[in-house]
């Protein structure tokens, strides 16, 4: 049907002069990023946060600056992750009725499929463990951990058209892991020792570095920052999954559209 | 062990609300906790106010400034705290009382709200331009999910419209972030303050044009708020009343915050940001006298106010920033006030056109009249409270000789006269109609929230030494570069 229109029509000029603009844009920020980011300063706050990591004996530093000195800002990301979640479990709640159905659910997922996931799951399941875990010791940590074991289950739920996520079950897990995240913050807030937010108040010696249990407080917060990341990421696949449940209000709407 | 209140429970308290939604849907205690949670903060807001008039609350989190994340709790930022909460505990109350829209007291509306609020309170107390842009994302992903949430075809049209628009500003303002830690090493404002003089000229330029931009689409400054009156019109009511409340007011806060503390001399931008304020005053209102959907009109209007306030704040002297502030305050308790009129409205009448609403003061008269209060507390006549802040802000002018703000400040009034008293006479014309049947649901309760706006835009019209302490504190300590720099950093700059 395309075919038929004309030209001007087919590709819309204003469109494409945004688009060129854009890249435009898009180089120049590239050039002035690149020339300076060659040179970068040395004296920035990123080395002097190398220079103290000693003290938290995490023997990964970027986790220490991610979840000890930057925590409250990685509190934050959390946060819009949560909301991102929350917003997209809202809209696709109940499924908008009137979008192609993604996929047919009640189809037979083909065999390479079904027998890779069957491969693929526990190794997954456990390298994401594994990575949330150690995110103290190796380069990782629970977002990245968090988001493995969240494809796992996806994988799951694409092979499986039986197999569901709760999301019942998954909002308890999630509420648990990030209330917790808030009260190991407003425990350092309450222990006089550290007297300050997310303050790690548990003994961290530094003899202990390079061990799985070492750092205080650092890898608690990175496994409730893994269970949280999980399970969202989870909840937002199942939501997406989820298009053929139908409440009359939402099809209307979408169909408007 | 002791409890410690400090600033970092505005932030912390609302976040693990939030995360416990779960709880609350099954204890069936999500208004209430809502509501209880914006009043607690507000009077633990109002219970600060005397250790923050002496010295500003400095807290460090994790690792003392310069490197970690610190909170400035000062005279401004618990004047914009205490603001937040009790806009939103009035919202919340609204709402809570509230028979219809249903859609607004399940879990997602309330965690949102719960975290525009608590975004906000984050926005004006950090003290660290990283943790600043993730306050700004926590703010934004909340505010574009809660245009949509009534999930019609013109909420969604509105959520969507606000992510693309919301999501460009982001960007700017990250560039400008990532332009200012390559070139200082920085994060800590007070830090990249005192670098930000050694750069090189074009590099200050470039940096301050990003974030001019980036702010000025999320506060609704002229040329980039041509999206405000569809997102207005879109989403519900009782969402914009904190739109406009609440969000607009905390990115204003955050561009002039940024422009203080930033420049050494803020007159170098004083010129730029007065037109700019000026422009989207003199634009908004002629705009409005055109609109004949209640919602848009209000749109306009509040991006009028909006311009009013960067006009005075950019003036940068320390009268009109003091009546600036005020007029912030009042513009919130104004618009909180006229846009749940409007969602009271929309309950009765199926449209807010201008044709469609005659006669309102028959079936609505209690409605119709908090409109009239409103209207003239937005114009600025006695004994509202808009009056005086606008004289503030005219004798802050008029002080220094500087006239030409006056007059215009005065010809948007005007012209703000001409169409509010368009809808007051439609609304008081009179109708062959017969009054509607009220409909189910609608009490008396439901007004109570608003009765306590318009009893405060009295009280504060009448008694605004009530308030002149702290807002002569707050402008002090908005304008006080070196004062803030000591604090933070223990060094004269």
């Amino acid at each position: 049907m395309s075919r038929r229109l004309p030209l001007r029509k087919r590709f819309r000029v204003h469109t494409l002069l945004l688009i060129a603009l854009c890249g435009w844009l898009l180089m120049l920020h590239l050039t002035l990023l690149l020339n300076h980011g060659l040179d970068a300063p040395s004296n920035g706050v990123g080395d002097l946060y190398l220079a103290r990591n000693s003290e938290t004996a995490s023997a990964n530093a970027v986790t220490t600056v991610v979840v000890s000195y930057r925590g409250f800002d990685t509190l934050g990301e959390v946060t819009v992750l949560f909301l991102a979640a929350t917003g997209i479990g809202m809209l696709f709640a109940g499924g908008l009725g009137a979008t192609p159905a993604l996929r047919d659910r009640n189809n037979h997922p083909n065999e390479v499929m079904v027998t890779g996931t069957r491969l693929l799951f526990p190794a997954l399941l456990l390298l994401g463990v594994y990575i949330v875990l150690h995110g103290h010791l190796s380069p990782g940590g629970g977002f990245q951990g968090g988001v493995i074991v969240a494809t796992a289950f996806f994988l799951r739920m694409i092979a499986d058209p039986k197999f569901n996520l709760d999301h019942a079950q998954l909002g308890w897990v999630e509420s648990f892991a990030g209330s917790g995240f808030v009260l190991f913050g407003m425990l350092g807030l309450v222990f006089v020792t550290t007297a300050s937010f997310l303050g790690n108040f548990l003994p961290h010696p530094v003899a202990a570095m390079g061990q799985l249990v070492s750092a205080g407080v650092i890898p608690l917060i990175y496994l409730l920052v893994g269970i949280k990341v999980g399970a969202e990421i989870g909840a937002i696949f199942q939501d997406m999954l989820e298009a053929d449940h139908d409440t009359p209000v939402s099809a209307r709407a979408a169909e408007e559209l | 062990m002791t409890l410690h209140f400090t600033p970092v429970w505005f932030i912390a308290v609302p976040l693990l609300l939030a995360f416990l939604a779960p709880l609350w849907v099954r204890w069936r205690l999500l208004m209430p906790v809502l509501f209880s949670a914006q009043v607690a903060l507000f009077v633990l807001a109002l219970s600060w106010l005397p250790t923050v008039r002496i010295a500003p609350i400095l807290e460090t989190i994790v690792i003392a400034p310069p490197l970690g994340i610190h909170l400035h709790l000062d005279a401004i930022a618990l004047l914009l705290v205490a603001l937040f909460s009790f806009a939103g505990a009035i919202v919340s109350a609204f709402i809570w009382l509230d028979n219809g829209a249903a859609h607004l007291r399940e879990r997602p509306a309330f965690i949102l709200m719960l975290l525009l609020i608590a975004g906000s309170n984050g926005m004006v107390l950090t003290g660290d331009i990283f943790n600043l842009y993730v306050f700004i994302e926590i703010v934004g992903v909340s505010a574009y999910a809660l245009a949509a949430i009534r999930r019609d075809k013109t909420a969604l049209e509105a959520g969507l419209k606000y992510v693309i628009v919301g999501s460009v500003a982001a960007i700017f303002i990250l560039f400008a972030i990532v332009l200012l830690y390559l070139q200082t090493g920085q994060l800590n404002i007070a830090a990249l303050a005192q670098a930000f003089g050694n750069m090189p000229a074009q590099m200050q330029l470039l940096i301050g044009l990003l974030m001019l931009i980036g702010l000025s689409i999320k506060a609704e400054l002229f040329p980039f708020n041509f999206w405000v009156p569809d997102i207005y019109r879109g989403s519900d009511p009782e969402i914009t009343a904190l739109y406009s409340g609440v969000l607009v007011k905390a990115f204003l806060f955050v561009l002039f915050h940024l422009t203080f503390i930033l420049l050494a001399d803020p007159t170098v931008a004083r010129n730029w940001l007065m037109a700019l304020g000026a422009i989207t005053m003199i634009v908004a209102e002629l705009v409005a006298l055109r609109q004949n959907d209640l919602r848009r009109m209000l749109a306009y209007s509040s991006l009028g106010q909006v311009g009013l306030i960067t006009l005075a704040l950019a003036f940068a002297s320390e009268a009109t920033t003091a009546g600036a502030l005020f007029h912030m305050v009042n513009h919130t308790l104004i618009k909180v006030l006229l846009f749940l009129l409007a969602a009271l409205m929309l309950r009765q009448y199926a449209s807010l056109k201008l044709t469609d609403v005659h006669g309102l003061s028959r079936t609505m008269p209690l409605a119709a009249g908090l409109f009239v209060l409103g209207a003239l507390a937005v114009l600025g006549l006695p004994p509202f409270s808009g009056f005086i802040s606008k004289l503030w802000i005219l004798k802050g002018f008029a002080d220094v000789q500087t006239f030409w703000p006056v007059a215009l400040i005065l010809t948007a009034a005007l012209i703000e006269a001409g169409y509010y008293f368009r809808w007051i006479r439609v609304f008081y014309a009179p109708t062959d109609a017969l009054p509607m049947a009220k409909i189910e649901g609608e009490k008396t309760l439901n007004y109570a929230p608003l009765l306590v706006i318009a009893g405060l835009l009295i009280v504060l019209g009448v008694a605004p030494f009530l308030l002149e302490d702290w807002l002569q504190q707050a402008a002090q300590a908005l304008l006080g570069r070196e004062a803030l720099l000591n604090a933070v950093l223990g060094v004269q700059p």
